[in-house]
Parts: C-alpha cells; sequence; structure tokens
C-alpha cells in the first residue's frame, strides 16, 4: 500500500517535470506589432527555410521578431475554424496547404455578422510592389514581372462572392510541380532511356517488370494508403496534352463553354481528352508493377521504396527530396523530373510514327526552331509542331494550394507583409531552393555556394517550359461532389468519380470489367443523368 | 456535542482486519489474518491449488491444459506488439525498414531524443501532450468521481419522490441508443457556447453525476447502514457533515478502484480532445494524429511516442492491478 | 437506558453502545426540530443534486434534442426534411456505374455484423475464457492481467500496433504469408486496403481484444456463486463442461443480458477500430464512423444537420430494438438476484 502511495505521486511528478522541461515554445498570446506570429504547414516542405528567411531577415529589421507556432497534420482546414474566431486568435501569418477561400469567406461572414467585410487581407500590394532582399533594399523588378505564368489568375479569387472578386487573398508559398520522377539508376541498370511518348513509357515498365522481378524491383511505386490521388498528376497532364490545357481548365470548372454551367456542366465529361488520358493510364496502371502492399502504403514508405532504388517511376510532387533528405538524402539528390511522356496518340493523329515522336519531342527539349524541326521530319507542318510543343510545355503545379494568408485582423500585418517581400526576393528565393531543394514559383537566380543537385536541376528545366496548369476549381460542381456522394471523404478523385486505386483494385480482382472505354461512356452518360438533381442539390446547402 | 468522528470511526477502526488484501481476495467468507500469519496463507496457497488440480477429473485436466496452450498463445499475441514496439523504437530508420521483426543491430536513444525536439500535433508538442494527458486524466476522473458521489449518496439514501425516478433515468440512459449525442454535443460546445478548445470553460462536460460511476456508488452506498449517519445526527452532525466524514470513507475501496479504472480510461480517451479540444492534444490523440505523420517523423521514432505514451499507464496498472481486478459486478439491473 | 445494538461491519457483527437521550429532552422540541430536520434535509438534497443535474441537462438533454431539431433544418434554420430525403437516397441509390452502393449501405451492413460478432463469437468466447479462469486454470493470475492489456494501453496505440504489424513486410503479415493465409489477391493489394479484406480486419481485431473488460465481470459474477453449488454438482457427477452450460451461464445470466444490452445500444454510435484500421475504405465503414465524418467535416458544404438527421433515423430504428431484445433475454431465463 505504501509502496502504491509513493509511486503513483512521483510517476506524476516526474512526468510533470518531463513535460514542462521539454514543452516551451508554441504560445499563442498577444503581443506587439512586431513580433510576428507564425503557422506553418511542416509537412512536405518542412519549415527549415522559414526559419532560415526569419533569421536573415532580422539582421536587417532586428526589431522584428518572430514566433512559430507549427504543426505537421493539414493545416489548412483546422485553421479556418482558428481564423474565424478573431477575438482569439493572434497569429498574423499563415502557411497553410490545402485551402479554400469560398469557405473562408463563408465563415467570416458568419464569424463577423456581417457582409461588408472580410477576415482576410488582400495582397495584391505585395504581388504589384516590389520584394525587399537581405539587406533591407527594394529590388529593380516588380514580383509580379518575375512570377511564374497563370499564378496571378490562379491567386485571384473568383469564387461563389463576386463582391470579393479580384482580390488576393493568398499567394503560394511553394510551386510544388508535379509529374513523373525517375530513378536513373534504376533505368540505368536495365538500359532504359528516358521515355519522351507514352508508349515508351508503357514498354520501359513492362520490360522493368520482366526483369526486375526476381530482384525486387518495380517499374513504379505508389501510395494506395494516403496519396493514390498522386496518379491524377499524370491523368491532368495528359488531358491537357491531348486537347489543350485550356480544354483541361475548362473540364475542372465544368465550363461547357457556353458558361451555362448549371444546365450544361456535364458536357464537359464528354471531352476526348478524358479518353486518351485513361488510355494512357490503363496501360501502366497494374498490381503487378508495383511491389505487394502498395496499396495501403503512405507516400513515404512508396517515397523510400522508390528512392532507395527498389523502382524506376513514380507519380509525385517536387517535395519529395526534402521528405526524404532526413534519411535518404545522397539517393534523393538523384532523383530526376522529367517532363510527362508525349501521347502516342498525338502522334498517330499528326501521321507520324512513335520514333519520330519520339525524335520530335527531343528536338523541341533541345529548344530547336520549327525550321530545324522541318528539316529533320518534313512531314510536320508548324500546327502539328505547335501542337506538340504545347502538349510539351505543360506541367502540373499545385502551387496554389500551398497558400499563405494574412489575417485582416492581424497585429502585426504590416511586418508581416514585409517578410513576405522578403521571401519573394532573389535572396528569399535562395534560401527557399537550399533547403526544400525545389523552387518558389518565380523567377530567381542563383550564385556561388548555392545548391544544385541534379535533382534540382531536372525541376530547373520543367520549369523553364514556363507553362504550368494549376488546378483549383471555382465550380459550383465542386462544392456539390461530397453532397452526390461522388467520392469518398478522405483521397477523393476530385477530378472524376472514378478512383485510381479503383481502375487497379478491378484489374487485379477475377474479372474486371473496366477499361478507359467503360468508364469514359458510363461516367458521361451517368454524371449527364444525374446533372439535374446534382445542380438541385445546391440549394440545399 | 461528542466527538463523531471518535464515536463511529473509531469502531469501524478498531474491528478494521489488519489485512486489506486478505479481505477483498475472498468476498465471502472472510478470512481475518494477522500479519504473521499471512506468510503461512501465502506458501500453502501453492500446495492448495496442488491438491485442488490433484482433485481434479482427468477430463477437466487436459481441457485446462489445451486452454493453458491457448491462452498461452493468445496472451503472447497480447504482449508482442508492445516489445515489438520497444526495441524498435530504439532503432536507426534503416534498420526498421529492412527488417522490422529482428532486434536493433544498434541500439540508439536517437528517436527518443527526436520526439521531443520534433514530434508535433495541432499546438502541442509531445511534452505539452504529457501533461495535458496528466490533467485531464486526473480533472476528468476526480470530477466523474466528485459528481458520482454527490447523486449515489443522495439518490440511494434519502427517500424523496424523485429518487426513484432519477435511478430510473441513469440506467435508461446507459441503455437507450441515442446516436446523435456527438452531432448535438458538437454543435452545442463549437455552435453554441462556443467553448470549444478552452478546457477552463470545458470541465463541466467531465463534472457527470449519472454514469457508470453512479451506478456502482449507488450500490455501494446502499449496502452501509443508515444508522452511521443516524447516530452522526443524534450527535448534532449536519447532512453534509456526515456525508463527508461518516459515509464517504466507508466506500473508499470502491472509491480507489474507480478512480484508478476511470483514470485509465481517460488517459486513454482521443474522442474527447480530438471532438472538442483538438489544440490540448493528450497524449493518446497525439499517437492518433502522428499516425499518418507517422512517416515524416520515421516509423522508430513514432514508436517511441507510442512507448512514451503507454509506460505511465502500465506503471500505474502494475500498482494498482489488484484494486483493479477485484473491482465490479454487475448484477442484473433491472428497472 | 443503553441500548446494545449489534450492527454489522465488513461481515461480522460488533456491539455497538447506542446511548438514548430521554424522550424529555426531545419532546418539547419535537415538533421544531423534525420541521427543521425536513427543511434541513431538503436544502441538502437539493444542494448535493444542483450541479450535477444542471450539468445534466446542459450536457446530455440539451445536446440530444438539439440533435433532433437539427435534423429537420436547413442550413440557414428553416424547417425541411431534405436531410431525411438525402438520407433515403443515398440507401436507395443502387450500384453506381463503379458497382459500388453508397457507403452508407456498407456502413449499416457493418454495423449489424460487428454487432452480431460480438454477440455470438466474442461473448460466448469470453463466457468460456472467463470460466476456464474461474476453474483456477494454471497462471489464472498472470493471464487476467495479459487479457486485460489493450483496455489498459487503450484503443489508438493497440490498433495502430495491430495495423502496423500486418502491413507488408511486417513480422505478423510474413507469419500469416507463411501459414499460407495470404492470397495472390490480398497480396496484391494488400489486407486494410481490398475490400474484401478491410472489414475482415476490423472485425479480427474486435475479436483478438474482446477480453478483457467483459472477462471481470464475468469473472466476478461467476465468483459469487456460491461454492455448495459446485460441490454437489461434483458429488452428482456433472462434468466441466455440464457445469458451465448447466450450471454456470444460468446463474451469470443477468451479468450477460447487461453486457449484452450495453453493447447493443452502442451498435450505431462504436465505431471500432474503422476510424485507424480502414478509414478510407468505403465498404468498410460502420454507421458510427460515418456520423463522426459528416459531423467533423470541415470542407466547405459541411453542415451538422446531415448527420443529425442520420443520428435521429438510426436512434429511432434501434431502440424499439433494444427493448425488444432485452424483453426477450429477460424472459428466457428467471431471474436469480446477485
Amino acid at each position: 500500500m505504501k509502496i502504491k502511495k509513493v509511486v503513483l505521486p512521483m510517476l506524476l511528478m516526474a512526468m510533470t517535470t518531463i513535460g514542462l522541461a521539454s514543452c516551451g515554445g508554441g504560445g499563442v498570446t498577444q503581443a506587439e506589432p512586431s513580433t510576428i506570429q507564425i503557422r506553418a504547414y511542416k509537412g512536405g516542405y518542412g519549415t527549415d527555410w522559414l526559419h532560415e528567411a526569419a533569421e536573415k531577415f532580422q539582421k536587417a529589421h532586428p526589431e522584428v521578431s518572430f514566433d512559430f507556432v507549427e504543426e505537421s497534420s493539414l493545416v489548412g482546414e483546422s485553421a479556418i475554424q482558428e481564423i474565424a474566431q478573431p477575438n482569439n486568435n493572434h497569429i498574423d501569418l499563415y502557411f497553410l496547404s490545402g485551402l479554400d477561400v469560398d469557405m473562408l469567406i463563408q465563415k467570416s461572414y458568419s464569424a463577423l455578422k456581417t457582409r461588408d467585410k472580410v477576415l482576410l487581407e488582400p495582397l495584391n500590394d505585395i504581388f504589384e510592389g516590389k520584394a525587399i532582399d537581405v539587406d533591407g533594399k527594394e529590388e529593380e523588378e516588380t514580383i509580379e514581372s518575375r512570377f511564374s505564368k497563370g499564378y496571378k489568375e490562379a491567386s485571384m479569387y473568383n469564387g461563389s462572392y463576386p463582391q470579393w472578386h479580384d482580390n488576393m487573398y493568398t499567394l503560394p508559398w511553394a510551386n510544388a510541380t508535379t509529374g513523373l520522377f525517375v530513378n536513373p539508376v534504376v533505368l540505368e541498370k536495365y538500359n532504359i532511356d528516358i521515355p519522351l511518348t507514352s508508349n515508351e513509357l508503357k514498354n520501359a515498365i513492362e520490360k522493368i517488370a520482366a526483369e526486375g522481378k526476381s530482384e525486387g524491383i518495380f517499374p513504379y511505386s505508389w501510395a494506395g494508403g494516403n496519396a493514390s490521388g498522386y496518379w491524377s498528376y499524370l491523368f491532368e497532364t495528359w488531358f491537357a496534352q491531348y486537347s489543350g490545357q485550356q480544354n483541361f481548365i475548362d473540364f475542372v470548372n465544368t465550363d461547357p463553354g457556353d458558361g451555362d454551367i448549371l444546365g450544361n456542366g456535364w458536357k464537359v465529361y464528354e471531352d476526348r481528352g478524358i479518353l486518351e488520358g485513361l488510355k494512357a493510364m490503363f496501360d501502366i496502371l497494374d498490381l503487378k508493377y508495383s511491389s505487394n502492399g502498395s496499396s495501403s502504403k503512405t507516400h513515404m514508405e512508396a517515397q523510400t521504396e522508390f528512392v532507395t532504388g527498389n523502382s524506376a517511376f513514380m507519380a509525385d510532387g517536387d517535395w519529395i527530396v526534402s521528405e526524404m533528405k532526413r534519411d535518404y538524402f545522397e539517393q534523393a539528390q538523384n532523383i530526376q523530373m522529367i517532363g510527362v511522356p508525349i501521347l502516342s496518340s498525338i502522334g498517330e493523329e499528326i501521321g507520324i510514327t512513335d520514333s519520330q515522336l519520339h525524335t520530335l519531342v527531343e528536338m523541341i527539349d533541345d529548344h530547336k526552331s520549327n525550321a530545324e524541326i522541318k528539316a529533320v521530319l518534313p512531314m510536320l507542318d508548324d500546327a502539328k509542331i505547335d501542337r506538340v510543343y504545347n502538349a510539351r510545355s505543360v506541367y502540373n503545379s499545385i502551387g496554389p494550394s500551398h497558400g499563405l494568408l494574412i489575417p485582416s485582423y492581424a497585429n502585426a500585418k504590416d511586418a508581416a507583409k514585409l517578410f513576405v517581400r522578403f521571401l519573394y526576393s532573389n535572396d528569399g528565393c535562395r534560401i527557399y531552393r537550399n533547403n526544400t531543394y525545389s523552387n518558389l514559383p518565380l523567377k530567381y537566380t542563383i550564385e556561388e555556394g548555392d545548391t544544385n543537385t541534379p535533382f534540382q536541376q531536372s525541376l530547373d528545366k520543367i520549369a523553364s517550359y514556363a507553362n504550368p496548369q494549376m488546378v483549383t476549381s471555382s465550380s459550383p460542381f465542386n462544392n456539390v461532389r461530397q453532397v452526390a456522394q461522388l467520392y469518398n471523404f478522405n483521397y477523393s478523385a476530385w477530378v472524376h468519380p472514378v478512383t485510381y486505386k479503383a481502375i487497379l483494385t478491378d484489374k487485379a480482382s477475377a474479372s474486371p470489367k473496366f477499361s478507359a472505354e467503360f468508364i469514359y461512356q458510363n461516367e458521361g452518360t451517368y454524371i449527364k443523368n444525374n446533372w439535374s438533381k446534382y445542380m438541385s442539390y445546391i440549394t440545399w446547402l | 456535542m461528542l466527538n463523531i468522528k471518535e464515536r463511529g470511526a473509531s469502531h469501524m477502526k478498531k474491528k478494521m482486519v489488519p489485512s486489506i488484501d486478505a479481505i477483498v481476495e475472498e468476498p465471502c467468507p472472510i478470512i481475518v489474518l494477522r500479519r504473521d500469519e499471512r506468510k503461512k496463507y501465502k506458501t500453502s496457497k501453492w500446495h492448495s491449488y496442488v491438491s485442488m488440480w490433484k482433485k481434479k477429473s482427468v477430463g477437466e485436466r487436459i481441457t485446462l491444459s489445451i486452454m493453458f496452450v491457448i491462452f498461452l498463445i493468445y496472451g503472447i499475441s497480447l504482449v508482442f506488439p508492445l516489445v515489438w514496439a520497444f526495441y524498435n523504437s530504439f532503432k536507426h530508420t534503416v534498420d526498421f525498414d529492412t527488417d522490422s521483426f529482428r532486434l536493433p543491430l544498434e541500439w540508439t536513444f536517437k528517436n527518443y531524443e527526436e520526439v521531443f525536439r520534433t514530434a508535433t500535433t495541432g499546438k502541442t508538442n509531445i511534452g505539452m501532450s504529457i501533461i495535458n494527458s496528466i490533467w485531464m486524466s486526473t480533472v476528468s476522473t476526480f470530477l466523474g468521481l466528485a459528481g458520482s458521489c454527490l447523486t449515489a449518496y443522495v439518490v440511494s439514501k434519502y427517500k424523496f419522490k424523485t429518487s426513484t425516478f432519477i435511478y430510473s433515468v441513469a440506467i435508461f440512459i446507459q441503455i437507450i441508443p441515442l446516436v446523435g449525442g456527438v452531432t448535438g454535443m458538437y454543435q452545442l460546445i463549437w455552435g453554441t457556447l462556443q467553448i470549444g478548445d478552452k478546457p477552463w470553460f470545458l470541465w463541466p462536460i467531465w463534472f457527470g453525476g449519472f454514469g457508470f460511476s453512479f451506478l456502482m456508488l449507488y450500490s455501494a452506498f446502499k449496502s452501509v447502514p443508515w444508522s452511521y449517519a443516524e447516530s452522526a445526527f443524534i450527535d448534532g452532525a449536519g447532512h453534509f457533515t456526515t456525508f463527508l466524514k461518516i459515509m464517504l470513507p466507508t466506500v473508499k475501496p470502491i472509491m480507489a478502484s474507480l478512480f484508478v479504472v476511470n483514470f485509465i480510461g481517460a488517459w486513454n480517451d482521443y474522442m474527447t480532445a480530438y471532438l472538442y479540444m483538438p489544440s490540448y492534444a493528450p497524449l493518446s490523440l497525439a499517437v492518433y494524429l502522428l499516425r499518418d505523420d507517422a512517416t515524416r517523423i520515421s516509423y522508430p521514432v513514432y514508436l517511441a511516442v507510442v512507448v512514451i505514451s503507454v509506460i505511465p499507464i502500465l506503471l500505474l496498472f502494475i500498482s494498482f492491478q489488484k484494486l483493479i481486478m477485484e473491482n465490479t459486478t454487475v448484477g442484473g439491473l433491472k428497472g | 437506558m443503553n441500548n446494545i445494538l449489534n450492527i454489522e461491519v465488513y461481515g461480522e457483527f460488533v456491539e455497538h453502545r447506542v446511548i438514548e437521550r430521554p424522550s424529555s429532552e426531545i419532546d418539547g422540541r419535537k415538533k421544531t426540530r423534525r420541521l427543521t430536520k425536513k427543511a434541513s434535509e431538503r436544502i441538502f438534497i437539493i444542494a448535493m443534486l444542483f450541479f450535477p443535474i444542471l450539468q445534466f441537462v446542459v450536457f446530455w438533454v440539451v445536446p440530444n434534442f438539439d440533435s433532433i431539431i437539427m435534423g429537420f433544418q436547413n442550413a440557414s434554420g428553416g424547417f425541411t426534411l431534405n436531410n431525411f430525403k438525402r438520407f433515403f437516397e443515398y440507401l436507395g441509390q443502387g450500384k453506381d456505374f463503379l458497382g459500388q452502393y453508397n457507403e452508407i449501405v456498407y456502413a449499416i451492413k457493418n454495423s449489424l455484423i460487428y454487432f452480431a460478432v460480438n454477440i455470438f463469437i466474442s461473448t460466448p468466447i469470453v463466457i468460456f475464457f472467463s470460466y476456464v479462469l474461474f476453474k483456477r486454470v494454471p497462471m489464472a493470475g498472470l493471464f487476467k492481467v495479459l487479457f486485460y492489456l489493450p483496455s489498459i494501453i487503450g484503443a489508438t496505440v493497440t490498433t495502430t500496433l495491430f495495423r502496423m504489424l500486418l502491413l507488408e513486410g511486417a513480422p505478423v503479415y510474413n507469419i500469416l504469408k507463411d501459414l499460407g493465409f495470404i492470397t495472390e489477391q490480398m497480396e496484391l493489394l494488400g489486407l486494410f486496403s481490398s475490400e474484401s479484406t478491410a472489414f475482415t480486419m476490423v472485425i479480427a481485431y474486435s475479436i483478438w481484444t474482446c477480453v478483457g473488460i467483459n472477462m471481470i465481470m464475468f469473472y466476478g459474477a461467476m465468483r459469487r456463486i456460491p461454492n455448495e453449488i459446485f460441490e454437489s454438482a461434483e458429488i452428482d457427477g456433472v462434468g466441466f463442461f455440464q457445469q458451465f452450460v448447466r450450471i454456470v451461464v444460468p446463474l451469470i445470466w443477468p451479468t450477460i443480458t447487461t453486457l449484452i444490452i450495453f453493447s447493443l445500444s452502442g451498435m450505431f454510435i462504436s465505431y471500432g477500430a474503422v476510424m485507424i484500421l480502414t478509414p478510407d475504405v468505403k465498404t468498410a465503414s460502420m454507421v458510427g464512423w460515418y456520423i463522426i465524418k459528416w459531423t467533423t467535416a470541415t470542407d466547405s458544404q459541411a453542415s451538422l444537420t446531415y448527420p443529425a438527421a442520420v443520428g435521429l433515423i438510426f436512434t429511432v430504428v434501434g431502440l424499439p430494438f433494444v427493448l425488444l431484445i432485452r424483453w426477450l433475454l429477460n424472459k428466457v431465463s428467471a431471474n436469480v438476484e446477485y
């Protein structure tokens, strides 16, 4: 009895001491206007870059101090709850992942009980202004002029509340380039060149599947547990390659071209880009091409497998090195991002063979002029070359969903804005690069001593095409998808109902019934038949 | 006024047997032993077991032996995950990725260091989670027991018009499946009262008086003779003093075991914090939230978090194990 | 006058001296004293019960009523039956072009299966295990502690470890593979993702951890059966299993009934281990988890009115079911009070 009476209090005391000793940090309290309180998403790119940027910023602005309240879960949704409580919230600057400005505005209305203002600070002045460098001097070019194409449109709000259109409530803090990554070590092992056409990709996968099986090496890795949606990076790019980038964006917005989303939005599901994209997906999606249990793997496990040379390809994003650098630094730096191979069906349509398509793409990559290309491939005209050129220049980016924002009631608003201008400066971009091995979506030049690994070089090459497509949707259909139960809560196929995991599962079953045509036909019909029902759901909400 | 404490309590003290363990081991009949007799009792335990075994039929012995093996396998299956988590928390990541079954090639404390440095969930790091676990479990258990004591005592001991009604309601709410409760509570806390994420306002949710503890304490109080209270009244004590000084001490054993059981339950409760106090994540919730990021901090580090969250409660259990095991009987609940 | 009363203390009768005050001392003040006594009693009762009852009203009565009301509201607070309409639409949706039903269909099916397993598989196992422990299997004390372990270390840790050990490449998975339990299908997809095995894993988990708190209840109930019954059974030659079936089970029937009722009433509320093991597999969903997901959803069209309506529907369905089962169970065996 006595022992028990002693053990329990001692235990509690010990734990309290450990707890107190190690807890520290993370306060959400009132502070002076010169203390910037930051809450940042710690996954993916980490926050080392932010800390270094804060340190360097303080050199020129010693009166400013920083307070980091970090977290590793997806901050977007939970942060909304917090931002909507102006009396309780003291965070000045958020770095989020996954963002819904419509919802922020909605919550803002109910929190402020008025529709005359919103809780978010417009950041247009930052975008249109100039960055400040590490010594506190203004740069010469405006931030806008250095920003990658498409970000202006993506950052301007144009959702359900027209009153606030054209305000930039969020700006991106990552370029988040996504697409196809290769492990060159594995490709070399099986004597495979980097695929430039989708058929070549398919052949490469089949070859590795046959030859690598005995050694436990698979064509690709994927994460069925929490990231099966990564496959969409390939599908979306293929869609845009085939139909053109604008058509893809219209598809995402369910904009049939005549502006009548409510009546005709379903028509976007008739776009042939879906069929071609799905055909290419079906060519490569098969559970036999990945290791067992990939359906349950988390993205980290899949990335580990990929980076350590157990597979050749992975559909992923440029955070891969940042996430893997802790334990697999060297291997990760050898990973390369390649342009998504051009759909072979495009080659067929313009009347050339696959190997000719390969040559064409190669020359485009080498920045050869149309004249030079026509010299080698005389059957092509300008229109056809441009088609392939446009296809090649498209790359996927989910940068806009990595948004930073400042609440309108923030104490340290001005200091926070100043800090963001520093982040976007050349110096800021370099800090970001050196820590995350990926890029902010702005033009910048690197200097002596900056990192320049093969991985980064491959990213730079992709970015040089300068035609990112960003997938933010303002379609009412997007809002209705959940009610329409067109996807599960977690890891949805938000662009169209079928999930890649479902395709893979079906293929592995005893009697598979899916095919690209099947999905294209049935999905289109299904959505068409239910379209008015879906649109009626809007009034329920 | 006579000293009630002396009158009532001292009687009980005198008759209180020195070995409380001996009593609670066998609810009936009572074996009252002096301390020096305990040793004899213990060694003869083995002999009595063997002689009891000898009395069993062959069939029974075979059945029990088979069940013994089954129990052994089952028991190992329950312990193995913890052991696995333990030794893997000392592994390097690459070692773990290669083979998670073998013992570590090289034992390292690096993971534990890293837990305190980098594992954060929401606004809390592991250090704060530990503190949250401690205060949440203590406060909720204490409040829950306090509330139940108040209600159980009054409802069981005093006759008033609504007492049977209250008791029936308490039984009723245990049985009735009110499926929408969570949604209503969520709305109440986040919407109507706006006390979400504010434990200094939220604590009343733990001050319940009609749950399982209530039922336990009700039957415990029921079996305490009312005459204790009566003699206290005669001596001039008020109701409240009687309650505190005479009646409450009689149910100390039940309270103690209820406290421990509820404490363990509260320690492992992740839902309350998940739904209503996400910024104050206790260890149980941290384990859940970090699960997704498990791999951002690498599996062995995550297992270190698991080990940390489990050790206190294991120690607690080992210390109070007898108390817990004795606890309860739930007879037919009529009404 | 001195009275000596024999009052029971811890099972032993102890002498108590009670000194009665001469009635004359009381009589004069009898009436007023009784009045004050009654009044002070009333005040005491009210004071003691005030806060717990207030808490009960605020945190039990209000949320449950509010939930019922919300089920009939739309996002701006007006009256609507749309939430129920939505529920039945999902239910009757039929297969989509992928060949799957709406999640709610699977949730209902799984909750029923989960509960049935609980009643017909887990409970008998626990009762029998308790009986074996009661019959003093070797190392019974140690086993009691071991079996209680999952309840001690809690659900999050146990489910997480369960899952980690059954992923591809993990030790227990490898053992199962060596024993031949993993088909090629399962291998390709993993145990927690393939739609055929995902919910099975949830069931497996629930059976694996079923012994525990219930064992203590049954064990305690068995211990209170008077020894004489067993002794006379031995004399009559009643064997091990006979004793179990003919004596023990009927005598602890009230306990069994109570536990079945408790688990029954949680049928649509509990989410088993779905939240941690298979949260993203539609076909492994359960009603309790379905409701929690909708309640805590934070995307732009989240609203509490739909899950409130769903909760109401299942309460209305569940209540008569619970009462019916309770009546049936009570009828089955005569009440033996313990």
